[in-house]
């Protein structure tokens, strides 16, 4: 019994996780590698500075979906990207879509190997 | 006695021709109980091969939509449950549609493995094509880089094109026909919720609804044609009703 409870547990977390992972690997690395920066700061840094700002899941998820929503200048918390790659442009995802991803990237170290771990 | 024995032997003989040739036109947890879960061996079996087609076909719009993102993490799990070790293949699984979904240059070479692969039923290559195409429409609308691919994979199949053509034709019929027509009320009946319930809980009823109804890949092996289209209509339905109720709470 004790098994079943831990399965379901389990398995309802990584279906979460899953859409999250599923949507952030479809949509984010085409730009945002997970180590290395290339025209897009690579996802290792955009997740150390925001949860410099936002340790908390909540106000991490929030703040960052909703920059990505609605990109600006003035609110970001990464001057110097936008410096040298310029604003990331608006790219129409739903508010929901994003708070996934966004969730998926406060959970993720990318440093490990984790799910839907690939080449990038 | 030599006559029932002749008799139980024909008998036999028949049960392993029926159960061998069944075999083949449905996929079964018994047909891989001996498959070795590598990635080498999953991305060459028709399982894997089909995977990493979905992949090209969801990356083609250059995003993956939350429908679509539903609809693949379902396919992944509903392919994993035939083969032994369920979570190992899943994520296996998971890292060959990563792989190969930004990938173009290839998609000749697996359409013709996959055809290769599964030479053997005409049915199942008709309910893989069938899948792939449902799978373009699952956004609402095939774009010109979709339909590209699709025609890549048709003609690398050497699928016959009118059955191509009817298959295409009849869910962009579907598709035009499920335009939103409910109610808000509907829409919440439909999910089974109510408009006290919040959005995390509504989340849910949708997800589960979506498991429960969305064309899966191994349930349509042996089935005929409609199953596909009926479950892509329901699902349609399940999302356009959760849509509805996230537009109306802003």
């Amino acid at each position: 019994m004790k098994k079943i409870l831990f399965g379901l547990f389990f398995s309802s977390f990584s279906f979460a996780d899953e859409m999250g992972s599923l949507l952030f690997h479809g949509n984010c690395v085409t730009c945002h590698y997970e180590l290395q920066e290339k025209s897009a700061p690579a996802m290792i840094e955009v997740r150390k500075r925001y949860l410099q700002a936002f340790p908390k899941k909540e106000d991490f998820v929030k703040y960052l979906s909703e920059w990505v929503h609605k990109p600006s200048e003035e609110h970001s918390i990464m001057q110097d990207a936008i410096e040298k790659h310029g604003v990331m442009p608006q790219l129409a995802y739903e508010k929901d879509v994003l708070k996934e991803i966004a969730a998926y990237i406060y959970e993720t170290d990318f440093t490990k190997i984790h799910n839907g771990f690939n080449s990038h | 006695m030599g006559n029932i024995i002749l008799l139980a032997l024909l008998g036999a003989v028949f049960y392993y021709v029926f159960k061998s040739y069944s075999k083949y036109e449905k996929y079964s947890k018994e047909a891989f109980k001996d498959f070795t879960i590598s990635h080498d061996a999953l991305k060459r079996s028709e399982l894997g091969l089909f995977v990493s087609l979905c992949a090209k076909v969801a990356k083609a719009d250059g995003r993956v939509d939350a429908l679509e993102a539903e609809l693949i993490s379902n396919m992944l799990k509903d392919i994993s449950s035939v083969f032994p070790e369920a979570q190992k293949t899943k994520d296996i699984l998971k890292d060959i549609f990563n792989e190969e979904k930004d990938r173009t240059d290839n998609i000749e070479h697996i359409a013709h493995a996959l055809s290769q692969a599964t030479k053997r039923s005409k049915a199942m290559q008709h309910q893989f094509m069938q899948f792939l195409i449902q799978l373009a429409f699952a956004d609402g609308e095939v774009t010109k880089s979709e339909e590209k691919i699709l025609t890549i994979i048709a003609e690398a199949m050497q699928f016959d094109p009118t059955a191509y053509h009817t298959i295409f034709e009849q869910f962009e019929k579907m598709m035009q026909n499920a335009s939103p027509k409910q109610s808000i009320e509907d829409a919440y009946k439909l999910l089974g919720v109510s408009q006290q319930d919040d959005m995390t809980t509504i989340k849910k009823a949708y997800r589960k609804l979506v498991r429960q109804y969305h064309p899966d890949i191994i349930k349509s092996q042996g089935k005929s044609d409609d199953y596909i289209k009926e479950a892509t209509v329901k699902t349609q339905e399940i999302n356009q009703a959760y849509e509805m109720i996230k537009k109306a709470r802003g």
